[in-house]
């Protein structure tokens, strides 16, 4: 029985330079350690990215919001100043899993695990956000929406890692808003959510479903942002997602709840006045 | 003098204080020197013979000390029927199914060996419900289950079937009551099998000592239970056998019986007596360790047309899953429930317990009642629904009034309970009016309001018995011995009251010993089926004035006076008519000694026990006979507010009320009714096992088995108290532990009907299933008004 | 260069310790097998039940979803920390006179949750306790008597916003 190696480098690029096979990246533990525990991986080395400073880094810049790969989810909601008007992406991190959790969890891992029921998945759609990605041979960014090309995969090479995640700057006016649909109250997976952007400086109207997809789901209401029409545009969700039935629920239900939420989602955008 | 009266007051509990600084000890906290760990490989299939088992890479593996088969254990072992090998032998007869253990050095060690153990299975053809089970040539779970031994006289299996146990209920004559009925009513109903969740996982540490002995610390309920069990099934002399119990997390029923002490034992004689310890990880917890057993419910009722009951025909195929365990006692007990609290003249139950090739069913808080209940109070709602009268209406005309008789031949009587005001109580609570409900389906967010009622006596042998022993202490302080578990609900609590108000000393003096120990402690049948408040309590009322008579025979020597002229009152003994001639409990409690040094009397040793009084067998062909040494009646009445867009069930207001005898204690009697009805909402709103096609259980851990957290909680929750005295009852009291659970979904489901104008029929109630059931009415209405 | 024990250094309820750990063992195996505090238990292991949380920095952690090395520098603090010098904290003696106690498996975690909650937020709201400890799963109280207790320890005069639970 092989025992398991440790690393905890100081920088990205001496994270990178240990990346290749048998190796898993530690951000927050709450995904890797629960497939380590049911065999799903069985990595030789464990390289944690909590040792580099400039994964840890929340700030709010000119290129917009950049969130590194060390960043807790319960930092997100702490630092409001920061996620100011970042609606949907903040009404996510809330009722993901519970607060212990989010203690620890991260957005990046979220986003790099690729899990079909990511619950931040969403709002990073509609909110045009990428990731960076570091490599031997450099940095590079790719849309979040690109990124994730299957359950549990993505264009990340073996030896790239996810520094940070960037959202672009708000647009002025803008409203974002995210549903999840749960079967209990407390904390659980989505069965399917739901993610809507009003973008008034470049007349955008944007949907992203969650849970309901193997990829990530973007629908586009550019056409009718001045006079959204809510039937049609759960129509184009519908044609959209590819929803599964499994012991969560079943494709009916979850079609169903996906329109439900999208009329939700236009009601809540028309109460707060169409702005964040 | 100070006046001690602690029953019905809410004083702490003793254990809390262990509990909050982390001290408390449970199985999962416990080592012994030399100990090893043990992991368990299960069967990855429902039905499949066992063609080969290969152990070779596993024995080979460094830290591995012993890998057992379950060919090589020879043993069959259960409650009532001897249908369970301690590892599948020849065959599988459930995924989940242990089937080979290993004990290493280390878990992860023991973990990896399974994982090298290589099993060859030859699938075969599985039952995977009560219906396949019953059918013309279905596939026999148990083919020999005509050699097993059994209970007999108690439980009838059926040789060559998949029927564990039928229990059959015939009073008077139910065609008869059709034909004289106005109406007659056929309904359905489900209940699909449930986990405990103990947060405490089943954990047992088991140490094989020379000459045939053991010694075994587990999380159990049940001491000597699990002594009996292990002494019969390795053929050793009960003092052979040493069985202990720290702290448990969680019981509920799961816990009641036995499960992973014979194998540990198995293990450690293997391993030459090194003890070995096995704790189920939470998924073996859903998958390997049982549930409760699933249920299918039919019943047809013949009323008058003001809703008098006339006649019930019920059956109630219970899925047992792979092995009987606790699930014929329950079949048979929730059979002697089975019309629910009301008179019915003329009642016929045919209660099956059925094997599947599914994880099995043990005892559950309401063993078998809130299955069985579901099914009742529904029922009654639908029919007081078409025939116009009001839900409430319908029970206060049935409810069993003082002079008439249950379904097995037992008669009510003035001091039984008053099922009748826990209605009132509850309706009062809720605001519950009668109301039609709507004529057509509503949408957006919609209120209603449902009660229901609910009885259950305990479900035991008719020789039940518990004891207790009160140690008195040179201090005069106290301790109670008895083999009751306490592993939550707090009896321990309640009983230190009773002693210390009995003893009348400081209730902080009296110690319910909490350590279980089959060598010290005396007996005590199950720490199960609501009965040990009412038999511990009469046991410890016994034992105290057995130490209060030793007090004042020693006393009466001393003070010259007779022993009825003695009052016991706060620490002291003393004359009556003159009380300066008085002795402290300090100075006769280890004996008296004269100013010569001559010393009479000795150590204070109370002793008291009880035994259940005036149970009968029930007829095997009929089922009358007087099995409850007493019934506790309850209700409750819910306000919910469903989401007809999405069919989230969220509820506002819930009061329960039960008729506890006397409430032996505020805090306690409160809290386990608050436990139990979010338990109770867990089974209404969102638990359930899911099988595949294959038999295989896909929700086998916390991700796809939800229970309730703190936001699941109801908006607002009452507990009510009826207090009509058991009059055998210590203080006149009498169980709660399983009652807050069993109506809970009951009522939400006739909520749902006074919201929705729909039935539902199957739990659990979930979003998808109440916005499913509402899309294919809402469906069917458009079609039926389009005609 | 990697290594399969790790050096470690962190406190412990307020005392030092520095040793080595095996990589793969959990921060909860470490606690309950290598320091001797069997507070936190194990109810699932995959960070859904809460009966592992203890603070890591004064923040309230599944410890079954940490690896002990992660905790190398860290400050942290289990039940068995809260009662200084035989007395109890004001929470663990609300805890035991609001019967918010039971079969006790949960209780050490649900502890370090509300305590947590209590730290960084002195005066919350219902809905405020209820988010804190809805990770805490506990199948015995039904959450209302743990509930009760904790808002005992708030000042009287707090806000109360969000229903009466």
């Amino acid at each position: 029985m092989r025992a398991l190696c440790y690393e905890k480098p100081a920088s990205a690029e001496a994270i990178v330079k240990l990346l290749g096979d048998g190796v898993a990246l530690l951000a927050g533990g709450t995904d890797l350690l629960a497939q380590i525990r049911s065999r799903l991986v069985r990595p030789a080395l464990l390289v944690d990215i909590k040792g580099a400073e400039e994964l840890r880094q929340l700030r709010r810049g000119g290129d917009g919001l950049s969130i590194g790969a060390a960043v807790f989810l319960n930092r997100l909601l702490e630092e409001r100043d920061t996620l100011a008007g970042h609606r949907a992406l903040t009404e996510a991190v809330a009722d993901l899993a519970s607060y212990p959790i989010r203690n620890r969890a991260t957005l990046v891992g979220n986003v790099a695990n690729a899990s079909p029921c990511a619950d931040t998945v969403p709002p990073l759609v509609v909110m045009d956000a990428r990731v960076e990605l570091l490599g031997p041979a450099g940095a590079r960014q790719v849309p979040v929406v690109e990124l994730i090309t299957g359950n549990r995969e993505t264009t990340r090479a073996a030896d790239e890692l996810v520094t940070r995640v960037i959202v672009p700057p708000l647009p002025h006016g803008g409203w974002s808003g995210f549903l999840k649909h749960k079967r209990v109250r407390g904390h659980d997976l989505a069965l399917a959510s739901a993610a809507l952007l009003r973008d008034p400086e470049r007349r955008r109207l944007r949907l992203s479903v969650g849970s309901c997809s193997p990829r990530p789901v973007l629908v586009e209401l550019d056409d009718m942002y001045g006079k959204p029409d809510v039937e049609e545009a759960v129509r184009r969700c519908q044609g959209g997602i590819q929803p599964i039935d499994d012991v969560r629920a079943s494709i009916e239900y979850r079609r169903d709840m996906v329109a439900v939420m999208v009329h939700r989602l236009f009601a809540k955008m028309s109460r707060d006045g169409g702005a964040a | 003098m100070t006046v001690h009266r602690y029953v019905g007051g809410n004083h702490v509990r003793q254990d809390a204080f262990d509990k909050v600084t982390g001290e408390a000890d449970y199985v999962h906290d416990l080592a012994l020197p030399g100990m090893l760990h043990a992991r368990i490989k299960i069967s990855p299939h429902a039905s499949a013979r066992i063609v080969k088992v290969d152990v070779s890479q596993a024995l080979a593996l460094p830290g591995v000390r012993v890998v057992l088969t379950g060919e090589e254990l020879d043993h069959q072992l259960g409650l009532y029927m001897a249908d369970k090998r301690i590892l599948a032998r020849g065959v599988v007869r459930y995924q989940g199914e242990p089937v080979v253990a290993v004990a290493a050095e280390s878990e992860a060690i023991a973990a990896e060996a399974c994982e090298l153990v290589q099993v060859e299975y030859e699938p075969l053809p599985a039952v995977l419900d009560v219906e396949a089970a019953l059918a013309e040539g279905a596939a026999l779970v148990h083919p020999d289950l005509h050699t097993y031994s059994h209970m007999k006289g108690v439980f009838f299996p059926v040789p060559h079937s998949n029927i564990a146990h039928h229990q059959k209920i015939r009073k008077g004559d139910v065609e008869r009551g059709f034909v004289e009925a106005d109406f007659v009513f056929e309904n359905s109903f489900q209940n699909p099998p449930v986990q405990h969740v103990p947060l405490e996982t089943h954990a047992v540490i088991a140490r094989a000592l020379t000459r045939d002995r053991m010694d075994v610390t587990t999380s159990a309920q049940s001491p000597f239970t699990v002594r009996n069990i292990l002494a019969h099934t390795f053929k050793v002399p009960h003092n052979n056998v040493r069985v202990r119990i720290p702290h448990v997390g969680g019981g509920f029923g799961g816990k009641a019986g036995i499960h992973l002490e014979p194998l540990a034992y198995m293990l450690s004689r293997r391993a030459g007596g090194r003890p070995v310890k096995i704790v189920a990880t939470r998924e073996e917890e859903f998958n390997t360790l049982p549930s409760r057993q699933g249920l299918k419910t039919r019943l047809k009722t013949g009323v008058t047309r003001e809703g008098k009951l006339v006649a019930v025909k019920a059956q109630y195929l219970w899925d047992a899953g792979a092995h009987a365990d606790y699930g014929v006692n329950i079949g048979r007990a929730a059979a002697t429930a089975g019309a629910g609290p009301y008179s019915v003249p003329n009642c016929h139950v045919d209660s099956l317990v059925v094997y599947t090739n599914k994880v099995f069913g043990t005892a559950f808080r309401g063993f078998g009642h809130l299955e069985v209940m579901w099914g009742v109070e529904r029922n009654l709602d639908i029919i007081a629904h078409q025939l116009g009268i009001s839900p409430r209406e319908i029970r206060e005309r049935n409810f069993l009034r003082p002079g008439e008789s249950t379904i097995t031949g037992e008669i009510f009587t003035e001091s039984h309970g008053r099922p009748d005001l826990c209605l009132q109580k509850v309706a009062e609570a809720v605001g519950y009016e009668p109301k039609s409900p709507p004529a057509t389906i509503p949408t957006g967010k919609v209120r209603g309001r449902g009660i229901a009622s609910l009885h259950k006596a305990p479900a035991m042998p008719v020789f039940t018995s518990c004891s207790c022993i009160i140690k008195l202490n040179e201090d005069a302080s106290a301790q109670v011995l008895i083999s009751g578990v306490d592993y939550g609900q707090g009896t321990y609590t309640a009983l230190a009251g009773i002693a210390a108000q009995e003893l009348s000393i400081p209730v902080e003096t009296v110690q319910v010993v909490f350590d279980q120990d089959t060598a010290t402690q005396p007996y005590d049948w199950q720490t199960v089926a609501s009965r040990f408040a009412f038999m511990g309590g009469n046991a410890v009322i016994a034992a105290a004035g057995d130490c209060l008579d030793q007090l004042r025979q020693t006393a009466a020597q001393v003070l010259h006076a007779p022993v009825d002229d003695l009052i016991c009152e706060d620490g002291t003994i003393r004359v009556r008519q003159n009380p300066d001639q008085a002795l402290t409990y300090q100075q006769v409690v280890q004996g008296y000694t004269y100013e010569n040094g001559n010393s009479i009397g000795g150590p204070v040793i109370g002793r008291g026990r009880y035994i259940a009084q005036g149970l009968t067998h029930l007829d095997p062909q009929t089922g009358q006979g007087k099995a409850a040494i007493n019934w506790t009646y309850g209700a409750h009445a819910v306000e919910i507010e469903v989401d007809t867009d999405t069919g989230e069930v969220e509820i506002v207001n819930i009061a329960s009320c039960f008729d506890a005898g006397r409430v032996l204690h505020e805090g306690l009697c409160r809290t386990q009714v608050e436990g139990g009805v979010l338990q109770g909402l867990g089974s209404t709103l969102t638990e359930g096992f899911r099988f595949d096609e294959l038999g295989r259980l896909l929700n086998p851990s916390f991700v796809d088995y939800k229970i309730p957290t703190a936001k699941d909680m109801p908006r607002k929750m009452s507990q009510h108290f009826v207090e009509t005295p058991q009059l055998d009852g210590p203080h006149g009291a009498r169980g709660i532990g399983e009652h807050p659970m069993i109506a809970v979904p009951s009522a939400v489901g006739n909520a749902l009907f006074d919201a929705l104008g729909i039935q539902f029929h199957e739990l659990p109630l979930t979003p998808e299933r109440v916005y499913l059931t509402i899309k294919r009415a809402r469906a069917r209405a458009h079609r039926n008004s389009e005609r | 260069m990697s290594a399969n024990e790790i050096k470690i250094k962190l406190t412990i309820n307020g005392a030092p310790w520095e040793g080595e750990v095996p990589v793969e063992m959990t921060l909860l195996r470490f606690l309950r097998e290598r320091l001797a505090l069997s507070g936190a238990k194990e109810g699932c292991g995959i960070g859904e039940c809460g009966a592992c949380t203890i603070l890591v920095d004064g923040r309230p952690v599944n410890s079954c979803m940490m690896l002990a090395v992660e905790a190398d520098g860290a400050s942290l603090r289990t039940v068995e920390g809260e009662a200084q010098g035989g007395e109890l904290s004001p929470l663990q003696r609300a805890f035991v006179e609001h019967h918010a106690v039971q079969c006790g498996f949960c209780t050490p975690g649900m502890l370090m949750s509300a305590q947590a909650l209590l730290e960084r937020n002195p005066s919350p709201t219902d809905d405020e306790i209820i988010e804190a400890i809805a990770g805490n799963l506990c199948r015995c109280t039904g959450y209302a008597a743990i509930i009760a207790a904790i808002r005992s320890v708030c000042p009287t005069d707090h806000p109360r916003a969000g229903g009466d639970a």
